[in-house]
């Protein structure tokens, strides 16, 4: 017996010659999922993300990439100088806010997988991978996603980049607060 | 005034599939077959939060008919659970609870409730485009998809099943 509705499976690890994975009812084949494996660079910059279809799916970016953190002082407070010999200084910094901010390409990108990855752009989940070899709940951060363009076309060339920023949760720090 | 049967004038579905956007916009229209004077009032209830909703008269296409209208989208939208991802182990096919919900959705006289028309569907949390009908016939019918797997890398597909008598098992080859 079975439930109605979205069925998932999860193959545990994508081999270099892909995979064709057939769902069966009744030992009948009714849907075949091909699998065009995606050769990771190091770095592990994934990012899993909902498409239009209601389903989680994976991309890998390049292993070169660029982090920017956005610090912002949240304020200082006067420091009670007793001695002007022993007191550090006559303010003291409350601490810092800050967002970091991760910048990733993908190229080379068909258009055929462009076609996949569209839908990133406006999805509301994207999680960023984390984790060093496997796959749980604390392996993944949920991010936003923004690209600085999202255009789509049938190049001669045939084959395209991907540019886009990866915004983190609030990145917490020592504060006074 | 009477409300003597109510018929259903849209139900969104192509080809007979329930399967229905939830973030596409979904109009249901009934229509309304009375005597004496036009009814000003259709009600819908859901079955899920078993709330009742009051349906938009729409047109009079001809003597004896109303169609009323009831807009869908956002009303149903509350009432499915949030989209996260759920891990799942290696090897494992499991349901995904929250990404399809069963409602019938009843149409009926406020006056004589045993006069009604039923709607049965199944939400999903999908989208479409304009051109592109809210009935996600592909999914459905479970279509071949291809997927993009990084090597060495899990990867989900995912299959919709449509009869809870249904046997399913996976087959895989590398």
């Amino acid at each position: 017996m079975s439930e109605i509705g979205y069925y998932k499976y999860k193959l545990a690890s994508v081999p270099e010659t892909g995979a064709v994975i057939t769902f069966e009812v009744g030992g009948t084949g009714t849907k075949t999922c091909t699998i065009v494996p995606q050769n990771l660079c190091t770095g592990k910059r994934i990012l899993k993300y909902l498409n239009r279809d209601g389903q989680y799916r994976f991309y890998a970016f390049s292993k070169y990439y660029e982090e920017e953190d956005k610090p912002r002082e949240i304020g200082m407070v006067n420091n009670i100088v007793i001695s002007i010999l022993n007191s550090k200084a006559a303010s003291k910094s409350v601490g810092y806010k800050s967002d970091r901010i991760i910048r990733l390409v993908s190229e080379p990108v068909s258009t055929t997988d462009l076609e996949l990855l569209r839908d990133i752009y406006t999805s509301p989940r994207v999680y960023l991978y984390v984790g060093t070899s496997t796959d749980t709940e604390n392996d993944w951060v949920l991010v936003s996603v923004r690209a600085n363009k999202s255009i789509r076309k049938e190049a001669k060339a045939k084959f395209s980049q991907i540019d886009i920023e990866v915004t983190l949760p609030e990145t917490y720090s020592i504060t006074m607060l | 005034m009477a409300i003597t049967s109510i018929t259903v004038i849209q139900d969104n579905k192509v080809d007979s599939c329930p399967l229905l956007s939830v973030h596409n916009p979904l109009v249901f229209i009934v229509e309304a077959n009375y005597t004496s004077t036009a009814p000003d009032l259709l009600y819908v209830n859901e079955n899920i939060a078993r709330k009742v909703y009051s349906c938009i008269p729409y047109s009079d296409p001809q003597a004896g008919k109303r169609q009323f209208m009831f807009i869908a989208d956002e009303i149903i939208r509350g009432l499915m659970e949030d989209f996260d991802d759920v891990i799942i182990g290696d090897g494992e096919n499991k349901h995904v609870n929250n990404r399809t919900l069963d409602l019938t959705l009843r149409f009926y006289d406020p006056d004589t409730p045993t006069t009604y028309v039923e709607i049965d569907l199944t939400a999903i949390h999908a989208t479409r485009q304009f051109g592109e009908s809210p009935s996600i016939n592909s999914i459905f019918e479970n279509d071949s998809e291809t997927y993009i797997g990084v090597v060495g890398f899990p990867c989900y597909v995912y299959f919709y099943n449509d009869n809870a008598s249904n046997v399913l098992s996976v087959v895989v080859e590398t």
